[in-house]
C-alpha cells in the first residue's frame, strides 16, 4: 500500500464527529513546491490537487460529495461555500477561500520533484473544454517526465456550473465525453469526437504525454453510474471515505459494479486501481483521540492509523490520498502531520498487501 | 528600450524577406526552464508563451497575424497549419507541432527564476472561460511574487475556434468582456458580470494577484477597434511585427486611434504600455543577414541592430519581445542568438528612450 497527501492549495481540512471539510488558509502559509518536496523526501506516491474555478458566494442548492443522508450532521446539510458562521463554520469551503490553481502549481511542483507523482484530484471535467485540459496536463506529464495520475470527477456545486453557464444535470455524462477526449488526444495522431457536448475531427495534439500509452485516470466518483463510467474507460476509481466514522468497506457496491461493468463490456481489469481518499490525524499516545469510542478512523497513534490502513488494504485499497488534519490552518501543523506519516507510517504501509485483484501500478 | 523573448514552447521561427513563421520542434528540444533562466540572466525582462488548444490539421480559411498586405508572400496567404511542402514551408504552424501549455510552462518559470516577468504573448482569450483564465493567472502571479505581464488577444484560426465550439466572428467582442473579468477577478471581493458571452453574480478569485492593481494586460491587436479595446479596459496594446520588412510605424494609425480614445473617455496616455514583438537574428558584418538588401528587421550586427531598436523607439515602443530566427530548429542556436543579443545590443539598447507619453514603468 502507497500513501498519498492532499496539497494544501485549497487550505487544509478538519473534522468533527460527523464531517470533513475546509478551513480557511492564509495564502502564505499555503507553500505547495515545499511541501510537495516534503512529500517525496518522505516517501509519499504522489500528491493531489483539488479544482474549483470560481466559488459562489453562496451555493444553497449544492450539497458536498462528503454528504451521507442519515450519517452527516443535517443542519449543515446545504454544504457549499458561505460564511463561516453559518452552519457551525462546518461548509465544505469557507467564504472566499484562497485557492491556487493546480494545474499551475503542478508545472511548478513538476521542476522541483524527481519521483513524486501527482495530479488534480480531481479535475472537474465539465468546467473546461477537455482539449484545454488534455494539453495543460499532457505538458505536466512532459514536464515531469510521466508522473501525472489524472484524476477527475463529474463536480457537485450546481452554482459553480451556472457561473460557467455549464448545464449541471448532465455532468456525468459530460464527465464520460471528456474522458474519452483525454485519450484521444493523448494516443491518436489525430483526435476526432463526435459526442453530444464535443464536436471535432483531425485534432493536431503534441508532444503527446510521456507515460504510455497514456497517463493513468481515476475517476473520484461515490455513484453507480460513477463507477460503471470508470470501468469502461479509466484506469481506476477514487471514492471519497473522508468522514471520520467510513467504513471501509463503505464502497464495496462500487467494487461489485465495476467488476459487473467489465464482464459486461469485456473490459480487462488488470490495468484497473482502487484509491480513495481519506482524512487522518496521527497524534502521540496520550491524545484523547487514541482512546476515543469509536475511534476515528486513521486517528491516533502511528501504530492505530496502520491498523487502519490494514482495513482499507482489507477492502481493496492499493493508495490512499490522505488530507491530514489541521485544526490551527497552519503550514507547521501540515508538516507534523506528513513527518509523523512519513516517518512513522509509511515504512510500514508499504508492507501492506491491498487484497483483490487490482492493479497497483499507478 | 527593453527586450523580452517569445519562448519555444511552440518550436522556434525562422524567416525570409516575407515571411516569419514556427519550424517544427521537438519537445526535448524545447527546456523552457532553463531557456528561461539564460533569458533573465543575459538580462532580457520578460519570456512571453503562445497560446494554442488543439490545431486542425489544415486550416484553409484563416490568415496568420504576421501576414501584412504587400509585404508578405501572397502564394502562402493561407497560413495556418499545414504539410510544409505547401507554400515552401511557411505556413504559420507546421503540421502536429509540439506546444506545451504556456500556463503551466508559466508556473515551473516561476518557481525557478527570480526577476524575470513572463505572460502569455498572447492568451487567446475566447478559448477558455474567463474565470478559469483568471485563477490560473493569478497563480502565476502568486507563484512569481508579482511577474505576471497578462497579453490577451481575439485569435485568428477560424478552425480552432469551431473545434472549440465558439463562433470566430464574435472573438473581438468575447475578449472585450474577458478583459474586464479579468480585472474584476483579480480586483473585485466578488466578482460580478452580465455580458453577452458571459454572465455570473458574486463569484469568489482569491488568493487576489500580487501585482496593485492589478497585474497589466496588454492586448495583441493590429486593429483600430482592438487599439480603442485596449484603452478601454486594459493597460497596453501589443501589435505583432514580425514580418520582416515592416515600417516600425506601421501601427502609428492605431497609437492614434488610442490617443483619441484616451481623449474620449479620459484616460491619460501614460497609463498605457507600448510594446510589440519582431523577428531577428544577430549575425558578423559579413554574413548575409548584415548586407543584403534591404536588410531584415532587427538582423545584422549589433551596431545595425541598435539602429532598428532606435527606430523602434522613435515609434513609441518600451518594451520588444524578439523572435529569434532559428533556421537549424536547435537548442543550441536559439542559445547562441540570445547570448549574443544579450551580450552586444541589450546594454546600449537599455539607453534608448522612447518616444511618446506611453507607459514605461511595468
Amino acid at each position: 500500500m502507497e500513501l498519498a497527501v492532499t496539497l494544501n492549495t485549497h487550505g487544509v481540512g478538519t473534522r468533527d464527529d460527523s464531517d470533513w471539510w475546509h478551513q480557511p488558509m492564509a495564502i502564505e502559509e499555503m507553500v505547495p513546491i515545499q511541501s510537495a518536496q516534503l512529500a517525496e523526501r518522505l516517501g509519499f506516491h504522489s500528491v493531489f490537487m483539488g479544482d474549483h474555478v470560481g466559488l459562489p458566494e453562496l451555493s444553497p442548492e449544492s450539497v458536498s460529495p462528503l454528504h451521507v443522508e442519515g450519517q452527516t450532521n443535517p443542519e449543515v446539510r446545504q454544504r457549499g461555500t458561505s460564511d463561516a458562521d453559518v452552519g457551525g463554520s462546518k461548509r465544505h469551503y469557507p467564504a472566499r477561500p484562497n485557492i491556487l490553481d493546480g494545474a499551475v502549481v503542478m508545472g511548478a511542483v513538476a521542476t522541483h520533484t524527481t519521483t513524486l507523482k501527482m495530479g488534480p484530484s480531481v479535475l472537474i471535467a465539465p468546467y473546461r473544454h477537455p482539449l484545454s485540459d488534455a494539453r495543460q496536463f499532457a505538458t505536466i506529464d512532459t514536464l515531469s517526465q510521466g508522473r501525472l495520475i489524472m484524476g477527475v470527477g463529474a463536480g457537485w456545486m450546481k452554482e459553480e456550473f451556472d457561473a460557467l453557464d455549464r448545464p449541471f444535470d448532465s455532468r456525468l455524462a459530460q464527465l464520460e465525453e471528456a474522458v474519452q477526449v483525454y485519450k484521444s488526444a493523448w494516443t491518436d495522431d489525430l483526435a476526432t469526437f463526435h459526442g453530444e457536448f464535443y464536436n471535432f475531427d483531425r485534432i493536431a495534439m503534441d508532444p503527446k504525454p510521456v507515460r504510455k500509452p497514456h497517463p493513468p485516470i481515476v475517476v473520484g466518483a461515490v455513484t453507480k453510474a460513477g463507477a460503471r463510467l470508470a470501468a469502461r474507460h479509466t484506469n481506476g476509481i477514487d471514492p471519497i471515505l473522508m468522514r471520520p466514522h467510513d467504513d471501509p468497506h463503505g464502497f464495496d457496491n462500487l467494487q461489485d459494479e465495476i467488476r459487473r461493468e467489465a464482464e459486461r463490456v469485456d473490459r480487462d481489469l488488470s490495468d484497473f486501481a482502487m484509491i480513495c481518499h481519506v482524512s487522518a490525524l496521527v497524534t502521540d499516545v496520550g491524545h484523547p483521540i487514541t482512546q476515543q469510542d469509536p475511534r476515528p478512523i486513521l486517528g491516533g497513534t502511528a501504530e492505530q492509523v496502520i491498523e487502519d490502513l490494514g482495513r482499507f488494504a482489507d477492502a481493496g485499497y492499493s493508495l490512499i490520498v490522505i488530507a491530514p488534519v489541521c485544526p490551527s490552518r497552519t503550514f507547521e501543523e501540515y508538516r507534523e502531520q506528513l513527518e509523523r506519516l512519513g516517518n512513522d507510517v509509511i515504512p510500514e504501509a508499504k508492507k501492506i498487501k491491498p487484497v483483490g485483484e487490482w492493479w497497483t501500478g499507478l | 528600450m527593453r527586450f523580452g523573448v517569445l519562448m519555444n514552447t511552440h518550436g522556434v521561427g525562422a524567416r525570409d524577406d516575407h515571411d516569419w513563421w514556427h519550424q517544427p520542434m521537438q519537445a526535448e528540444e524545447m527546456r523552457p526552464v532553463e531557456c528561461a533562466q539564460i533569458a533573465e540572466r543575459l538580462g532580457f525582462d520578460a519570456v512571453m508563451f503562445g497560446d494554442h488548444v488543439g490545431f486542425p490539421e489544415t486550416s484553409p480559411t484563416s490568415t496568420s497575424p504576421v501576414h501584412v498586405e504587400g509585404l508578405s508572400d501572397p502564394t502562402v496567404r493561407q497560413r495556418g497549419v499545414g504539410e510544409g511542402d505547401v507554400g515552401g514551408s511557411k505556413r504559420h504552424y507546421p503540421p502536429r507541432p509540439h506546444l506545451l501549455d504556456g500556463a503551466v510552462v508559466m508556473g515551473a518559470i516561476a518557481a525557478n527564476t527570480s526577476r524575470i516577468k513572463m505572460g502569455p504573448g498572447v492568451l487567446i482569450s475566447p478559448y477558455r472561460h474567463p474565470l478559469s483564465d483568471a485563477r490560473q493567472f493569478a497563480t502565476i502571479d502568486f507563484l512569481s511574487n508579482g511577474r505576471l505581464l497578462m497579453g490577451a488577444g481575439a485569435g485568428w484560426m477560424r478552425e480552432e475556434f469551431e473545434v472549440l465550439g465558439h463562433d470566430p466572428d464574435e472573438r473581438l467582442a468575447m475578449l472585450e468582456e474577458c478583459v474586464q473579468i479579468y480585472t474584476r477577478s483579480w480586483e473585485d471581493p466578488l466578482v460580478t458580470f452580465h455580458g453577452r458571452f458571459y454572465d455570473f453574480e458574486n463569484v469568489t478569485i482569491d488568493p487576489k494577484p500580487v501585482q496593485k492593481p492589478h497585474p497589466p494586460i496588454v492586448i495583441g491587436a493590429t486593429t483600430n477597434a482592438g487599439a480603442r479595446l485596449a484603452v478601454r479596459y486594459a493597460d497596453g496594446l501589443y501589435p505583432i511585427l514580425n514580418q520582416p520588412l515592416i515600417d516600425p510605424h506601421h501601427y502609428d494609425r492605431q497609437q492614434d486611434e488610442m490617443r483619441r480614445e484616451c481623449e474620449k473617455i479620459g484616460r491619460d496616455p501614460s497609463e498605457l504600455i507600448m510594446m510589440g514583438i519582431v523577428s531577428s537574428r544577430i549575425a558578423d558584418a559579413d554574413d548575409e543577414e548584415a548586407t543584403r538588401t534591404p536588410r531584415r528587421n532587427f538582423g545584422g550586427t549589433a551596431e545595425q541592430i541598435l539602429g532598428d531598436v532606435q527606430r523602434f523607439a522613435d515609434a513609441g515602443y518600451s518594451m520588444l519581445i524578439l523572435c529569434p530566427d532559428c533556421p537549424s530548429r536547435t537548442f543550441e542556436e536559439w542559445k547562441d542568438q540570445m547570448e549574443r543579443f544579450g551580450a552586444e545590443v541589450l546594454p546600449a539598447a537599455s539607453a534608448i528612450k522612447p518616444a511618446g507619453e506611453w507607459r514605461t514603468d511595468f
